[in-house]
């Protein structure tokens, strides 16, 4: 289409030539070559051609109208106005002048850009007539050379030019360089010197040897030095900007940032068609002799970047059904749903179902199936995941998970003993299966056999050892551990954990044989204990020792060198014990001692406890001499794995009982985990004096966690009735980090509050504390089940424009007693309730909807529903066989998690 | 988990052995004091091909353990790179006069 106003500008030109044309000659000519001069070429132009076409006299414009064509076609070039420059260069080239004439300026700016074969023809005539040659001309020879590869240019020249010096080298170089053998050419061109003009050949040849070597840096050090008027500039810039445009140096179509960023931009976009084309070529970019692998893990990662909503859902599946059809579409499908984990479990059986698809070989299914199995039970704790009614899922899909039992507290379990069965190798299975809650027999006979197996698969490692002899002793099989840590000790001879298991395992049955009135066995399992602790455990050892001479005073001296008569001579048995020991063993002796006597109630006479508090009297010596770590680890509770051995494993109490001052010796690193510990054991007033006392003595140390924990513990104590206020203004004080560690501190404490302080700890709301919000409504569970009428509700959920016909008819079929229906509702009726959900989900238009959508659908019309949810009515009613019949939509509209 | 075959330069169905050694030979060629980007990319991707059970875990949750996404994506077209072909100057300078035209 013409532009507007084209005729116009048509009309002015001719104008200005008639103008022109009325100057005299004299005149154009003159502004002509000032517009020359002034580098205005354009203006010119128009000048130079009205004085050409006024006098026949030609020969002495002629160069000057060569020149401005030249430099006009070379201006068009800079703007990449390349067909107008070519056609400049065609006007230059019809006023070329004789050779003669020819200045070197116009011929080196023609040598730059005219063709090949003309620029050699006119470069030859030049030299014959010419004498001597600039260093410019000499560049540009050389780039003529390099591309026309006409040797005889050189013949002209003086026998003392560079070039001819350098000629052969270049030549030999060239058939290198035209058969690809790059570093050979620079081999070759290796004695050009820089201030050669074939140098920018050889540093042409340096940058095609890094490129091939994927060296970067090399590259662009390379190609730096190529000089703009050198005739590979072009290439070399190519090369540094768009190396993948230059099509023949790649095997495929290179996939670059650029073509990344756009995938990205179409994804984000949700614009399937370009999305998908990209993702094609980057499949083969990547992978050419398998895309459709390459094209599996593309989109999983897209996965995450389409974002996890409808829409990107429906971008996903648009890819996949638009890529990759068939098995390797449903499985990858699969695979997505069992990532999002959505439905849990279901979502990781399906996913198995089709994992034949990615492994067909079977050893590796198996291998593969015990990931998945694994993966499912992490994510099952970690997020809370619900488990859906076992009896809602297919046998085959149960089968697949390794669910046999329909009692959810062995799912966990019984899903890792098939990852066990599926891949006896993996350790992480047996690990995790070992570390799960077994509250039943039938847990632990799983776990047992897991461990069991273990143990078998991996002959030097002592873990399933240590696991076993810990299970055997939940089941107070005692010797049975004790002959298991004896082959975990085979198995690792110096590892601490064994031998602490050990020592623990043979005080139990020490303690164990005490109450049996077997002290002569209990003295045995003591000595071994005692020969086998190491420091760690020796405080434990040596109470424990102390407390038997205590408990059996007299009877132990059947078969031992002391003789227990009197709490004296017990005082005596103890200080002469504790006396070999360091200040920290010593008091954590006794304090265990003290913990035992006072925790368990031992019976005795009073003799006892009034020696003990004597002897811990006398160790107040000792105090000053602990380190704050050494305090913080008296003051704090034992170690988990002692419960079986003491009467509580919080201590606190013991030790702050008999030394109140202790806790000036703990300092400010350490003070938390000890007050944290005195709010476990409701040590409320020491822990208020002990903060009060550190906040009245801070200097300009930060007080605000502090301050946070005097607030709580007054709350804890009920000892202040303020509100949020406090609260608040505390963490307006912290900054940022303080404010983690008030959150970290404020979970630890909510374990030991209860509402209104419990939520607002939990939640760092302290809103809650308001005495307006502390009361929470209360929602009534059973009013709400009594309502026997729901049924009959006008606002039930079906009205008249939803596409659910006969719903309501077969509704009134169903008795609404829900405890008369467990396994009684009729068969047939199930069947028709399946084909009513298949035919609502047909006219709700929800066939090869995305997941997403169909949730949103249905929890869209479930808010839109005033009484129940019918569907929910439905799904309790269909049986197994039904269930796992329906359709993936119709499954999700029924079962989907929302 | 095809950045990881790529960044090792070795084939997806190379075994255990082949693995270890194309490792071994890359770390030789890419030392930590030298090359420490590469070296690390190549111990990565060691880390998650070493052993049978290890690649099958890395096929199935790989994806899903990518904490940023669009970078291994990034990463794995870096590793690719289509293989080069060399090709001599005369054809590169047609390339250029075919453009030009």
């Amino acid at each position: 289409m013409a532009k507007p106003g084209r005729k116009k500008r048509k009309t002015k030109r001719k104008s200005q030539w008639e103008q022109l044309a009325r100057l005299p000659f004299s005149q154009i000519a003159r502004q002509g070559k000032a517009h020359l001069q002034a580098g205005e070429f354009k203006e010119a132009i128009p000048f130079l051609n009205a004085a050409l076409s006024k006098n026949q006299d030609t020969d002495g414009l002629r160069p000057f109208l060569f020149r401005a064509y030249l430099k006009r076609s070379a201006q068009l070039r800079e703007k990449a106005m390349v067909k107008e420059a070519g056609l400049m260069l065609a006007n230059a080239e019809k006023w070329l002048p004789a050779s003669t004439n020819m200045a070197e300026e116009d011929l080196v700016e023609y040598l730059s850009f005219g063709p090949v074969e003309k620029s050699a023809a006119l470069c030859h005539a030049y030299l014959k007539t010419h004498d001597g040659v600039s260093p410019r001309l000499e560049r540009a020879l050389a780039g003529l050379l390099v591309q026309s590869e006409r040797w005889d240019l050189l013949d002209p020249l003086p026998t003392d030019s560079p070039l001819l010096a350098h000629a052969p080298v270049v030549r030999k170089a060239l058939v290198r360089m035209n058969r690809g053998d790059w570093e050979g050419a620079l081999e070759a061109l290796k004695g050009i010197p820089r201030a050669s003009a074939f140098f920018p050949l050889r540093a042409f040849s340096m940058a095609m040897t890094r490129f091939f070597k994927e060296d970067e840096a090399g590259l662009h050090r390379a190609l730096s030095m190529i000089p703009r008027e050198f005739p590979l500039f072009p290439l070399a810039q190519a090369l540094r900007i768009a190396p993948e445009s230059l099509t023949c140096l790649w095997e495929y179509p290179p996939f670059s940032t650029r073509d990344l960023e756009a995938l990205l931009t179409h994804v984000r976009c949700q614009e399937i068609e370009p999305a998908a084309f990209l993702v094609k070529r980057m499949a083969l970019a990547v992978l050419p002799e398998n895309p459709r692998a390459a094209m599996m893990e593309i989109i999983q990662y897209l996965r995450a970047v389409a974002g996890e909503h409808r829409r990107g859902d429906a971008l996903i599946i648009g890819l996949i059904h638009r890529l990759l059809p068939g098995a390797e579409g449903t499985l990858l499908q699969a695979k997505i749903n069992f990532y999002r984990f959505e439905n849990g479990i279901v979502d990781a059986a399906r996913y198995l179902q089709v994992l034949d698809t990615e492994f067909p070989v079977q050893r590796e299914w198996n291998q593969a199936a015990s990931q998945v199995l694994i993966f499912t039970v992490l994510r099952i704790i970690s997020e809370g995941t619900e488990i859906p009614a076992l009896d809602r899922m297919s046998a085959p899909l149960l089968r697949l998970l390794g669910i046999q039992s329909s009692n959810q507290e062995l799912l966990l379990i019984e899903m890792l003993s098939q990852a066990v069965t599926l891949d006896p190798r993996n350790e992480s299975a047996y690990r995790l299966i070992s570390q799960l809650p077994r509250p039943s027999r039938e847990a632990k006979r799983l776990v047992e056999d897991a461990l069991e197996q273990m143990a078998v698969e991996f002959p030097e490692d002592p873990y399933p050892c240590l696991a076993l002899s810990q299970l055997q002793h939940e089941k107070n099989a005692f010797r049975k551990a004790e002959a298991i840590l004896e082959e975990a000790k085979r198995r690792a001879p110096h590892d601490a954990r064994i031998i602490d298991a050990y020592v623990i395992c043979l005080l139990i049955s020490a303690q164990k044989r005490v109450c049996g009135n077997k002290p002569h066995l209990a003295l045995e399992d003591f000595e071994k204990a005692q020969s086998l602790c190491q420091s760690r455990m020796l405080p434990l050892v040596t109470a424990k020792r102390l407390l038997f001479n205590y408990d059996v005073p007299g009877q132990a001296s059947l078969f031992g060198p002391h003789v227990i008569r009197s709490p004296q001579q017990w005082r005596e048995a103890v200080a002469a014990a504790v006396e070999r020991l360091t200040p920290f063993q010593r008091l954590n002796t006794l304090g265990m001692i003290a913990l035992d006597m006072e925790g368990a109630k031992l019976p005795g006479t009073r003799g006892f406890s009034k020696k003990l508090k004597l002897l811990l009297m006398n160790a107040s010596v000792d105090i000053p001499m602990l380190t704050s770590r050494e305090i913080r680890t008296l003051l704090t509770p034992l170690d988990e794995t002692l419960y079986r051995l003491m009467p509580c494993l919080e201590r606190a109490g013991v030790y702050l009982k008999h030394f109140p001052g202790m806790l000036q010796g703990v300092n400010h690193a350490d003070i938390v985990a000890v007050l944290d510990a005195m709010i476990a054991e409701n040590l409320l007033k020491a822990a208020r004096n002990e903060i009060q006392r550190r906040l009245r003595t801070a200097a300009d140390r930060s007080t605000v966690l502090l301050e946070f924990y005097l607030l709580a513990v007054k709350h804890l104590d009920g000892r202040t009735g303020s509100g949020r206020t406090e609260f608040q203004a505390l963490l307006d004080r912290a900054d940022q980090g303080e404010r983690e560690q008030i959150r970290a501190a404020a979970r630890r404490i909510s374990q030991h509050a209860s509402d209104p302080l419990k939520t607002a700890l939990t939640t760092l709301d302290f809103q809650y504390l308001d005495p307006q919000s502390a009361a929470f409504p209360e929602f009534d569970v059973l009013t709400m089940d009594e309502d026997e009428n729901w049924g009959e509700d006008k606002d039930f959920w079906i009205d008249e424009e939803m596409p659910l016909a006969g719903l309501p008819d077969m509704l009134d079929q169903i008795p609404f007693d829900m405890d008369l229906l467990e396994g009684d509702f009729p068969g047939m009726l199930n069947d028709q309730l399946a084909d009513m959900v298949e035919n609502a989900v047909d006219e709700l238009d929800l066939r090869g909807a995305p997941i997403g959508f169909i949730r949103e659908m249905r929890e869209e019309m479930k808010r839109q529903t005033t009484g129940p949810w019918v569907f929910d009515l439905i799904a309790k009613l269909l049986d197994a066989q039904n269930a796992q019949e329906l359709s993936r939509e119709s499954w999700e509209f029924l079962y989907g998690k929302d | 988990m095809l950045q990881y075959y790529l960044a090792l330069e070795i084939s997806p169905h190379a075994s255990d052995e082949e693995i270890r050694k194309q490792y071994l030979a890359l770390i030789r060629q890419h030392p930590p004091e030298r090359d420490p980007i590469r070296f690390q990319e190549i111990s990565t991707a060691y880390e998650k091909l070493k052993d049978e059970m290890t690649r099958i875990r890395t096929r199935v949750l790989d994806p899903y353990e990518a904490n940023d996404p669009e970078k291994a994506m990034a990463e794995l077209i870096r590793a690719s790179g289509p293989a080069k072909v060399r090709v001599g100057l005369k054809t590169l300078m047609a390339l250029l006069a075919a453009r030009k035209g």
